[in-house]
């Protein structure tokens, strides 16, 4: 494109922002038709032509109505305004009393016709940017913004990089601002009309071996009565998640707790509103705006303020499918004057006479308002957040005529279904979820402040998403939901979920260890370096006394175990991306645990087989005294260099140590090995763990099994040192050879 | 006893080190996942090159001299006397539509900028690489003659001029010691220029390209590609063809070449490559930065009275349009061109094409190609029907007597080629396949460029029944 084209492009979008859509081509197959007016006649003006009565004539306009959202209260679309190239039919040159074919450009809606009501969209051929107006009360059952306000979306194929508006990290966005558009999928290509014969789901059947209805309406009945009650479908109407996200860990189990969006509206990038005022008028004449996701100056243009990406609130909402998942919405709280016992809305034109008179606001206005005294009204200044504010303009309006003029707000959740991101910008980070950071912690911001100090109503009942958490009070008088994302369902998200009790339990269990570990490896520290001992002046003999298997088992042990601990943490902090990453991290645990247990089931067969299960049953006999005397020398001998108390022949383990591991082998293994199985089968059987009390039973019970394993683990690696020397149980362990003292009766020396 | 423990204790702990240090490589490798290709393994590596500072010693008196002095080490370079560099002349061809096999190039054909290099030498070859050729007459057997400073010497303030000769002050000593492996701007100096100007043939190379940023050339923008990496030589033969001179491939590049296997995860971006070039996404518009000629009207030259701005009008040469940053014209392409020679008849009521692409939507080997196409009003003679070479430049040339009749009456002595007395003005066209200048992937076209109701691509004009998203592509 020239600069001289582009610069024509700018001038025609500066001067005309109702973004001209490339024309629709004149359809070749409609027959052509003379307009008429809503008493039958031709009509040779634009304005004159009454839809009902033109389309009418062969498509059902009644059935339609009845049929139609576009047609209810608050709505007033015309058949000509969506089906029509701009939204009016070219009356002018009528041949015969008739269109002429090439101004009969109809045919199905196009974004065009969609974005003059619902938000901003732009075809490809001209940059995204805000038109005028954007900030503009809506007039009832006109234009609203609510796509782009209400969700951060712009419908549109382009790169936002490519765009007019200042993005945070502009340069490198390079997705579009839809998916969707950029692949020529359209508005109508989702929400068509529900009995057109090209899409099998027009019934909802309750039969469940009917896959399709063969009896649907053909091609020539749909036309003269196409149901316009348009259908909502959700992304698995077309989308199979399955087929692909294959590097995703627990796919099936994210697919059925995660709505798409969740990761694929990962942060619009278009300003979308926190809260809309307007019970004021702002200099411009406009309600008072406030953004989530824009830092803007006073004064400053929208398009020139930065926009950020836009961090959603993750809600339960009810799919198309019927089935609850997480997603992103966005909420808008809005508020406006009511008047009457009915409390109708006051129109805003009314507001804007109560704030202004001639050029700038009423007297009795800033001196209300006006705290600083300087003739204008800044941001702050511009809130009715004290009763003699709302008073003031009450007052105003009152004299206006509005009846018992009062403030209405309500919050709006806006489900984030436009403005997708493809792969490219699809919530990579796993952090976002499952981490300290987590998306679903922490406060959401409601308002700023609250006009009139009336709270905004919750949204009425029967819509698709559920608010949860508490709404509460923020320091500087506005308002926030407290814990908004709560988790109805008590959803365990791995990484950002804590079971306070078990976490603070195994913590407490291993700082004892530790603290245990640490004063009995002092106190032995100090002695020796107070008094060092000699080793014992014989010499010592080498038996034999771990088989090349039992260090190998030993040993494979150790390393798995090492690694499912340092994985685990890993896993239970969820936002380390260091060594491995999250899915990384969740791989290599699982592989290590199938390691581990099939090392466990071999060296259980060695065991038993061999016997050599026998070491670790304690004998009976004398087991107290025994113990008592382990006791004894670990608390009292092992400080004075005290000799180590003895062992039965053929026993390797002292009593204390059979005990910890009998416990271990009994009960610690198989609660770890059950737990970790069944939290892998939440992702392939999810009804198996969700019999048991899904994952917020069972990942605490594993990760309190996590702290036992780390405390035996460290008590374990210190008990190695407390031989002769600090080294010898670990030689021996490496070996296989054990130095014991040589009896009397044997020759010293080999 | 004790020191067998020791030994074995040893080993054991040199084998537990190997074993943890398997492991935290495998755990690395796990890590850091198999890392992209990298660009650089596919880039040739330019070797130093000798600094000949130290053998040169001069004084040189003739720039023969100099390539004497490098014939003296290098004797294989007189290969490039048998190159288009030096030759302007390819190949013996069969040219489409054209009876026997001819050898075309610079040297004998009609385009439609200067028109034709014939009778107009002592310009033109100010871009030859070689020295002296000034007329019909020049001796192409003297290896002396080849100009190896043009291409290898670098930053030595090395300029030509008329006849292919130095300019002026330029130091052949200076420019002689500098030499090496071509660099940019050795190429650009005559690819960027042709045609009398920057950037007026070719809508894909420019002064730009010396230093260009990454999102204007991916190759030399960001992974700093020298021209001769792709257009790599043996015996000074280069790679790569110009469809303005060339009719077919032979020797040609690919994208292919380096982006081997399949290159897009999305198979349906993959399907395209049946049916479209690389090129036709990955250059999404020409003369990203510095305009390039799109149109030239030789028939309004000669008019005193108008206002000269190089980019708009030249009494010398008539009238411009120049774009920036342009959406390329889209045709199918096998290849191969169709080539107006000398002496072929036109019909001067239609466009007469130079070098027409071949191939359309039945053909398997043809892709949709991205095209600058130079639009022209150009001098034939009436009577004969044919497009004519005039003299421009030098005595007599239409550049300094403004009568198209004197320079016709030239064209005809040095070409041979009967001028009936008449002449008249007919429109042509040079198609100029677009290879330069490929952008990052980012800034490929996505679907909504060509699909759709705003797409850029003409689909009944290129054969389709309508847009192949919903119509199909071909079969």
């Amino acid at each position: 494109m020239s600069t001289a084209s582009r610069l024509a492009l700018i001038a025609m979008l500066t001067a005309g922002p109702a973004l001209a859509p490339a024309q629709q081509p004149p359809n070749p197959i409609h027959p052509l038709f003379g307009p008429l007016d809503p008493a039958g006649r031709p009509a040779t003006r634009a304005e004159d032509v009454s839809a009902d009565v033109t389309c009418g004539a062969c498509h059902d306009a009644r059935y339609i109505a009845a049929h139609s959202e576009h047609g209810k209260a608050g709505a007033r679309a015309t058949c000509i305004q969506c089906h029509v190239d701009g939204g009016r039919l070219a009356v002018a040159n009528l041949e015969g009393g008739k269109l002429r074919r090439e101004d009969v450009r109809i045919g199905k809606p196009r974004t065009g016709n969609c974005a003059s009501c619902h938000g901003l969209v732009s075809d490809g051929t001209s940059p995204v940017l805000l038109p005028e107006g954007f900030e503009a009360a809506p007039a009832s059952g006109g234009r609203t913004w609510s796509l782009t306000q209400g969700e951060g979306a712009v419908f549109a194929p382009q790169p936002m990089s490519e765009s007019f508006l200042d993005l945070e990290g502009k340069s490198d966005l390079h997705a579009p601002w839809d998916a969707h558009a950029a692949k020529l999928v359209d508005c109508v290509a989702c929400h068509y009309a529900r009995n057109d014969p090209r899409h099998g789901d027009l019934k909802q059947t309750s039969l469940r071996y009917l896959t399709s209805d063969p009896r649907r309406p053909s091609t020539a009945q749909f036309l003269v009565r196409p149901e316009h009650e348009l259908a909502r479908p959700d992304c698995r109407t077309c989308h199979a998640p399955l087929a692909v996200h294959d590097f995703l860990p627990y796919r099936e189990r994210h697919m059925q707790v995660l709505a798409c969006q969740a990761c694929h509206a990962p942060g619009p990038m278009a300003p979308a509103a926190e809260m809309i005022d307007a019970t004021v008028v702002t200099s411009a004449g406009t309600p008072a705006f406030t953004y989530r996701n824009v830092d803007r100056r006073t004064g400053e243009a929208l398009n020139a303020a930065m926009v950020h990406p836009l961090r959603p609130l993750l809600v339960l909402r009810t799919e198309a499918d019927g089935a609850r998942r997480l997603a992103p919405v966005n909420v808008v709280s809005r508020w406006w004057w009511v008047s009457g016992p009915d409390r109708a809305e006051v129109p805003f034109d009314t507001v804007v006479r109560a704030f202004r008179e001639g050029e700038g606001y009423a007297p009795e206005v800033l001196q209300a308002l006006d705290a600083d005294g300087d003739g204008r009204l800044s941001e702050a200044e511009l809130r009715l957040d004290t009763p003699a504010k709302v008073a003031a303009v009450a007052a105003r309006l009152r004299a206006l005529g509005v009846p018992d003029p009062a403030i209405d707000g309500v919050m709006e959740p806006h489900p984030l279904a436009h403005g997708v991101a493809g792969r490219e910008r699809a919530l990579r980070d796993c952090g976002a979820c499952h981490g300290e950071q987590s998306r679903l912690s922490g406060d959401y911001a409601i308002a700023a402040y609250l006009p009139g100090g009336v709270p905004p109503r919750p949204p009425e009942g029967g819509g698709r998403v559920e608010l949860s958490g508490t709404m509460a009070p923020t320091g500087n008088g506005g308002l926030a939901l407290r814990e908004a994302s709560a988790l109805p369902g008590r959803l365990h998200v791995l990484g950002r979920s804590r079971q306070a009790t078990s976490n603070d339990l195994g913590l407490l269990l291993f700082a004892l260890v530790l603290a245990g570990v640490t004063l009995h490896g002092g106190t032995r520290l100090a002695l020796q370096l107070r008094a060092p001992r000699r080793p014992a002046e014989h010499r010592l003999r080498p038996v034999y006394a771990f088989g090349r298997y039992e260090r190998l088992w030993h040993w494979t042990m150790a390393a798995s175990g090492v690694g499912l601990i340092l994985t685990g943490l890993e896993i239970h902090q969820g936002g380390w991306r260091w060594p491995l990453g999250l899915p990384a991290a969740v791989t290599v645990h699982n592989a290590l645990a199938v390691v581990l247990m099939v090392n466990a089931m071999l060296s259980l067969f060695y065991h038993v087989t061999t016997a050599a299960i026998r070491s670790f049953i304690p004998a009976p006999q004398g087991l107290l005294a025994r113990i008592l005397e382990h006791l004894e020398y670990q608390t009292r001998g092992i400080f004075r260099g005290g000799p180590h108390p003895g062992q039965p022949a053929g026993q390797k383990l002292n009593p204390l140590q059979q005990l910890t591991y009998l416990a271990l082998l009994n009960l610690l293994f198989p609660l770890q090995i059950a737990t970790g199985v069944l939290i892998w089968a939440v992702g392939h059987w999810p009804s198996v763990a969700a019999a048991l009390g899904g994952l917020s039973v069972i990942a605490p019970l594993h990760n309190l099994g996590a702290w036992l394993f780390l405390s035996f683990f460290t008590l374990h690696v210190y008990l190695v040192t407390t031989g002769r020397t600090l080294g010898e149980h670990l030689r021996a362990m490496a070996t296989g050879y054990q130095l014991v003292e040589p009896g009397p009766d044997e020759p010293q020396g080999a | 006893m004790l020191t067998w423990i020791k030994r074995r204790w040893t080993r054991v702990a040199l084998i537990g080190a190997g074993v943890a240090a398997a492991a935290l490589l495998a755990a690395v490798a796990l890590a850091g996942r198999a890392s992209d290709r990298s660009v650089s393994s596919f880039r040739p590596r330019v070797r130093p090159h000798f600094d000949h500072a130290s053998v040169i010693q001069g004084p040189y008196a003739t720039p023969q001299d100099v390539t004497r002095a490098c014939l003296g080490c290098h004797p294989g370079a007189s290969a490039v006397m048998k190159t288009a560099h030096f030759t302007w002349l390819g190949e013996e061809v069969q040219v489409p539509g054209h009876p026997g096999k001819v050898r075309i190039g610079k040297k004998n054909l009609i385009n439609n900028f200067c028109i034709s290099t014939i009778g107009n030498e002592k310009a033109c070859t100010k871009c030859h690489a070689g020295y002296g050729w000034a007329d019909a007459r020049y001796d192409f057997t003297r290896a002396e003659n080849v100009d190896c400073l043009v291409c290898h010497e670098h930053g030595s303030g090395y300029v030509k001029g008329l006849a292919g000769m130095p300019e002026k002050g330029v130091d052949l000593v200076a420019a002689a010691r500098s030499v090496g492996t071509p660099g940019r701007e050795n190429c650009l100096t005559c690819h960027a220029y042709g045609g009398g100007g920057e950037a007026v043939k070719h809508g894909d190379l420019d002064s730009s390209l010396e230093h260009p940023p990454s999102y204007q050339d991916v190759h030399m923008g960001k992974h700093g590609f020298l021209c001769v990496d792709c257009h790599a030589s043996k015996d000074h033969q280069l790679r790569g063809r110009a469809f303005s001179v060339s009719v077919e491939d032979g020797n040609g590049l690919s994208c292919t070449e380096c982006h081997q296997g399949p290159q897009h995860r999305d198979a349906r971006i993959e399907g395209h490559l049946r049916s479209v070039a690389c090129q036709t996404c990955h250059i999404p518009t020409f003369a990203p930065s510095i305009p390039t000629k799109a149109s030239w009207d030789w028939s309004k030259a000669g008019d005193a009275s108008r206002k000269e701005d190089q980019h708009h009008y030249l009494k010398i040469k008539g009238e411009f349009v120049y774009e920036q940053d342009a959406v390329p014209e889209y045709r199918w392409f096998d290849l191969t061109v169709n080539r107006y020679l000398m002496g072929d008849r036109i019909d001067p009521a239609q466009v007469t094409a130079l070098n027409p692409p071949r191939g359309d939507i039945t053909e398997p080997a043809a892709r949709i190609w991205p095209f600058k196409i130079h639009r022209a009003v150009q001098p034939y003679d009436a009577v004969n029907r044919y497009l004519f070479p005039p003299v421009t430049g030098g005595t007599g040339g239409y550049w300094t007597t403004f009568d198209w009749d004197t320079s016709f009456r030239l064209g005809e002595k040095a070409s041979g080629l009967p001028y009936s007395g008449e002449y008249g003005f007919a429109r042509t066209e040079m198609y100029w396949p677009l290879s330069h200048m490929v952008a990052p992937k980012e800034r490929a076209l996505g679907c909504t460029e060509c699909h759709g109701s705003t797409g850029r691509l003409d689909w009944k004009a290129l054969g389709y029944a309508g847009d192949p998203i919903q119509t199909g592509g071909r079969k």
